[in-house]
């Protein structure tokens, strides 16, 4: 242990990492490998009229072009808020929008091409009809009773997560004095 | 397409490139040279930075057309004989790296930074030379140090 603790040790990974020989995702090749680029919403929310794929799917290279209507039962929704209470409420997260935009970048279609850049033309030709919807975008809005509602098969948009280990009423019926603040995170 | 003719850690290669092919795309996917990393796409972060003739260039921000003609040194080219760059070996020494994406782009930066500044840079001149460089991991600190003690063994 002398040999370590409260020495500086050198690392061991830098070989490759300095020489140009890291492995990253975007470095692997193989022969036949595919690339695939996400068609993704301008709009905070936006219903979804029509999308048409011909041209993307004729470009050259495409070998596929997906819509949320084509993954439509294939997936049941991916978990996308930590579940902290028995009553919280997880809206349905689908891998691509299917009638409803419902953040800008949602994905609303995927392009398949043989290279990257045959996968970003295409996905530029991929036309999606948007109906612009009347967004939230601030958390105390959303719990509002006159806030827009976004995972629509809900009676809120708010998914609430309420944690309160103790017995805070107890504890700040005794205080001796309390501040009220309002944090705001850009993540 | 177009074709050019480009010096690439010393070895003259050609290829048909579309005239709006990135000189960073020519590098990673024309030659498999994949330790110049793409961060940015946007000329924002240095992870891309090359060579060209000498010069840091980030090589998002130039088509390879405009390197027809010209020499490219990129992080594969800088060892010699088996033996690391000054600077390869200072961040190593002086941990500038954690991660390791920003790396190629910070070293070839340094290599050309040093290169104008000589044996004795300052701390403010080293911040400034690599402000267009950016890494999400050691807070500089360390990159700064690695750049100094890299300085005085280029020099020599």
């Amino acid at each position: 242990m002398t040999t370590y603790v409260g020495q500086p040790v050198a690392r061991k990974e830098d070989a490759r990492l300095i020489s140009g020989q890291g492995t990253y995702v975007a470095n692997y090749q193989a022969p036949g490998l595919l690339h695939l680029v996400v068609v993704r919403s301008p709009f905070a929310h936006a219903r979804i009229r029509s999308i048409d794929t011909a041209a993307a799917t004729a470009a050259p290279g495409v070998v596929a072009v997906l819509t949320g209507a084509d993954l439509d039962g294939a997936y049941s929704g991916l978990p996308c808020f930590w579940p902290v209470s028995d009553d919280i409420k997880m809206p349905p997260h689908l891998p691509l929008a299917t009638d409803k935009a419902r953040h800008v970048g949602d994905g609303v279609a995927i392009v398949v091409a043989e290279s990257a850049a045959a996968a970003k033309d295409a996905a530029e030709l991929v036309e999606v009809d948007y109906e612009p919807l009347p967004a939230v975008t601030d958390v105390v809005e959303a719990h509002s009773d006159t806030a827009p509602l976004v995972p629509t098969s809900r009676g809120t948009s708010a998914t609430r997560g309420r944690s309160s280990p103790g017995e805070p009423d107890r504890v700040f019926a005794g205080r001796r004095s309390s501040s009220r603040r309002r944090t705001a995170s850009s993540a | 397409m177009r074709r050019i003719t480009v010096t690439v850690n010393g070895v003259e290669r050609s290829a048909e490139v579309e005239p709006r092919t990135l000189l960073v795309h020519f590098l990673r996917e024309g030659l498999g040279l994949t330790g110049t990393n793409i961060g940015c796409d946007t000329s924002s972060c240095g992870a891309c930075t090359v060579l060209l003739d000498g010069e840091s260039v980030k090589s998002c921000t130039l088509l390879a057309v405009q390197a027809d003609g010209r020499a490219v040194t990129t992080i594969e080219g800088l060892a010699q004989d088996g033996e690391l760059h000054p600077v390869q070996r200072a961040f190593h020494e002086q941990h500038g790296l954690q991660c390791g994406y920003c790396t190629p782009g910070m070293i070839m930066a340094t290599v050309g930074l040093l290169d104008e500044l000589g044996a004795d840079p300052t701390e403010e001149q080293i911040r400034e030379g690599l402000e267009g460089n950016l890494c999400r991991c050691t807070g500089y600190h360390n990159i700064v140090k690695a750049v100094q003690a890299a300085a005085a063994e280029v020099a020599r």
